[in-house]
């Protein structure tokens, strides 16, 4: 069996107000991971954990085998990351962050740098503190993959950058997957992205990882159902049946399949029953989505 | 050991130096007024100088549903208590146990504070964001204009007013202390905002017991004797080794050989503003550095690095000025001892990062090599440890920010 690119088991982080895990979470060589939850979940927290910034109360984080404390360097030398909280401002121009950043990598690839930036749109004499957000977020996305990482861990890549700038990001990330079997690990709100490029799904929620594996297995894996419910009829939020806004005198509910099939709902009284697909979007928003 | 500890300690060690220092110089009767109003200043503007240049958080903090002196009580308030907290219940201290203190310390220093509330008060209110620059000019102005032309010290008014503010915002500062520090903290998390959950940040997170973590008043307790044990233990060992030196009794800085170096240009410059800016300039970019392919040690050895340069500017800063006044022997100088110390571990510790190994053993012994010679050998004992320092320093520093030779870089990477 293939080692997994990321394994993090049982971690546990307080803050005041807020405990991430204990979470469990497989990443799998190869591919694109999305990491999705709605704000406040823990997701930037699990990054800045498994990056070191930060430590955990407790549990274990490898990346391709190596232990994220002991193996530290080689565990980041394998890791390209971005997130819009990155400043290379201190470095003022992208020739003089290339400069420095290219010692510590012994793969970097100055070429595909060259081409990277020229992609991108951005100088090598270019201001960094004057860039535009979109414009930062591009060049952090090309320092993390100008070393040809087997790893890229992307915290919120899109957040804020125009549709023509995701393109582009989303563009290169799969190119990169493509071309070099890079494994990406993306948390982002661009959910109809994510559907389309991303392999598998993690959703974490209030600090627990509540739903994980293959997108198209776990899209298929949940039907939005209506269906007229009888009197005796549960038909409050449980385990795999999380209930939507309805329409008149018919039920809807996102429903998981394993657990509430068609017979299983007929056998507890419902009729008329009808399921169809959902996307990504609607099966994440059902799944987080507060009672009441 | 978890040498996130020593991350940790890396950061505070500046802290607690210019802590030292301020609290000495407060404790002194001999000692400028000026100087306690330009240290509550400094240390002011270098907390709010991260978030004053997020223009962006600005601007978010700005449109929250706050008039703008409830924001900046509630919010910035927080940045501009803890400058109170360090000069005035410095002050406060010293008067407790040094009668000879002049009280004047205590009016300057509360003015400092006050002029610096009142400018930010006032720049929230009226929205205007000054240049960095701008703000220096603009109190060095006013400092200039209170000093000179007004002699606020002599009038009685002013003495009540201050005592009476002072009075107020000391124990509030005492109590806030702790979720100050925090907020402070976060600025090198390098987060958008200081009052984003984010305080897993860098330093915020290491050890068994973490203060951070800790409740406010928990905090503010240890915070304080944590501060008041820096400052009797640095000024206990100044005052001893310049004793050793000179033969001076140690009661009185005013009769120190070398007391009038608290109040040079070039120990302000390159002791206190340089490193600080410095430091919050590339603290900014700590995120991007911790995802650099360092351990833990590594990248503590990268900030000794810059520590041991910082520290050099300031003791070839202070040595300059030394042998411009004519003293013949620099060691004499308390911020030469104290920096030549900063310099010997961080040049010790950068060097052995360099090699790889004992980096609390070779910094101890560095130390106790560097302060022994220069006890017992004079001139050739500190020209000896100056070529030794300088050469290791510059070397091992220019090694560890270049990266050119890295030692452990042919271990990293895929397949090695």
């Amino acid at each position: 069996m293939t080692q997994p690119a990321i394994e993090i088991r049982g971690l546990k982080k307080k803050f005041w107000g807020f405990q991430l895990g204990p979470l469990d979470m497989t990443v799998p060589q190869g591919g694109i991971y999305a990491f999705i939850g709605p704000n406040g979940a823990g997701k930037t927290t699990t990054f800045d954990l498994l990056m070191g910034m930060g430590k955990e109360d407790e549990g274990t984080i490898k990346v391709f085998g190596l232990d994220h404390h002991k193996q530290e360097a080689e565990m980041k030398a394998r890791i390209g990351y971005v997130t819009p909280d990155l400043n290379y401002g201190a470095w003022k121009t992208p020739k003089r962050l290339v400069y420095f950043l290219r010692k510590f990598y012994p793969d970097w690839d100055d070429d595909y740098c060259a081409r990277l930036l020229e992609r991108f749109g951005i100088a090598w004499d270019e201001w960094i503190p004057k860039m535009s957000f979109g414009s930062k977020i591009k060049l952090a996305m090309a320092m993390a993959l100008c070393h040809r990482p087997d790893l890229l861990l992307l915290d919120e890549p899109t957040l804020g950058v125009d549709a023509v700038s995701k393109k582009e990001i989303f563009s290169e990330l799969l190119a990169a997957v493509q071309e070099e079997s890079h494994t990406v690990l993306i948390s982002s709100h661009g959910l109809s992205d994510l559907e389309r490029f991303a392999d598998h799904i993690g959703v974490i929620h209030k600090g627990k990882m509540i739903l994980e594996g293959p997108t198209d297995t776990l899209l298929e894996r949940f039907r939005l159902a209506e269906f007229l419910p009888s009197n005796g009829l549960a038909t409050h939020r449980s385990d795999g049946f999380y209930p939507q806004p309805g329409k008149q005198d018919r039920f809807r509910a996102v429903l998981d399949i394993e657990q509430y099939s068609k017979e299983r709902l007929e056998q507890m009284g419902a009729s008329e029953i009808t399921m169809v697909p959902i996307s990504l979007e609607d099966l994440f928003v059902a799944l987080v989505r507060e009672e009441g | 050991m978890d040498w996130r500890l020593v991350e940790d300690f890396l950061w505070r060690w500046w802290w607690a130096l210019g802590l030292a220092f301020a609290w000495t110089a407060l404790n002194s009767a001999s000692v400028s007024r000026l100087f306690p109003m330009l240290l509550a200043i400094i240390y002011a503007g270098s907390l709010f100088d991260g978030e004053f240049n997020r223009k962006k958080n600005f601007r978010a903090n700005r449109m929250l549903p706050v008039q703008g002196d409830r924001f900046g009580v509630t919010y910035w308030g927080l940045f501009i208590i803890l400058p109170t907290v360090l000069v005035g219940l410095g002050a406060g201290i010293g008067l407790l146990f040094n009668r000879e203190a002049n009280p004047s310390i205590l009016l300057g220093a509360c003015s400092g504070v006050l002029l610096y509330q009142s400018f930010l008060f006032l720049t929230l209110v009226t929205r205007f964001v000054p240049s960095r620059i701008a703000t220096a000019a603009f109190f060095a102005s006013v400092l200039l204009i209170i000093q000179i032309v007004l002699g606020w010290d002599k009038s009685t008014e002013w003495r009540i007013v201050l005592y009476a503010l002072t009075a107020i915002t000391v124990p509030i500062s005492f109590l806030f202390s702790g979720q100050i520090a925090t907020e402070y903290m976060n600025h090198f998390d390098s987060r958008q905002g200081a009052n984003s959950r984010g305080s897993i940040g860098y330093s915020n997170d290491i050890g068994a017991w973490n203060w951070f973590n800790a409740s406010p008043i928990t905090q503010g307790f240890v915070g304080v004797v944590f501060l008041v044990a820096v400052y009797l233990c640095m000024t206990s060992v100044t005052k001893l080794i310049t004793s050793r030196l000179t033969g001076w009794s140690g009661t009185d800085l005013a009769t120190s050989p070398s007391g009038a170096w608290m109040i040079s240009p070039f120990f302000l410059i390159f002791g206190l503003i340089v490193p600080i800016i410095l430091i919050l300039h590339w603290g900014s970019a700590m995120r991007v550095w911790r995802a650099l392919p360092m351990t833990s040690t590594m990248f503590a050895g990268w900030l000794l690095g810059w520590q041991f340069l910082l520290a050099l500017a300031s003791v070839t800063g202070i040595a300059i000025l030394d042998f411009a006044w004519g003293r013949t022997v620099p060691g004499t100088s308390f911020a030469f001892l104290t920096l030549l110390a900063l310099a010997s571990i961080s040049t010790a510790t950068a060097a052995c990062l360099y090699w790889g190994y004992f980096v609390s053993l070779i910094s101890a012994l560095s130390v106790s090599l560097c302060l022994l010679a220069v006890f017992s050998l004079g001139w050739l004992g500190f020209l000896t440890l100056w070529g030794i320092i300088l050469y290791l320093g510059t070397v091992s520093s220019y090694r560890l920010l270049t990266k050119t030779s890295y030692p452990f870089r042919a271990d990293w990477g895929p397949g090695r």
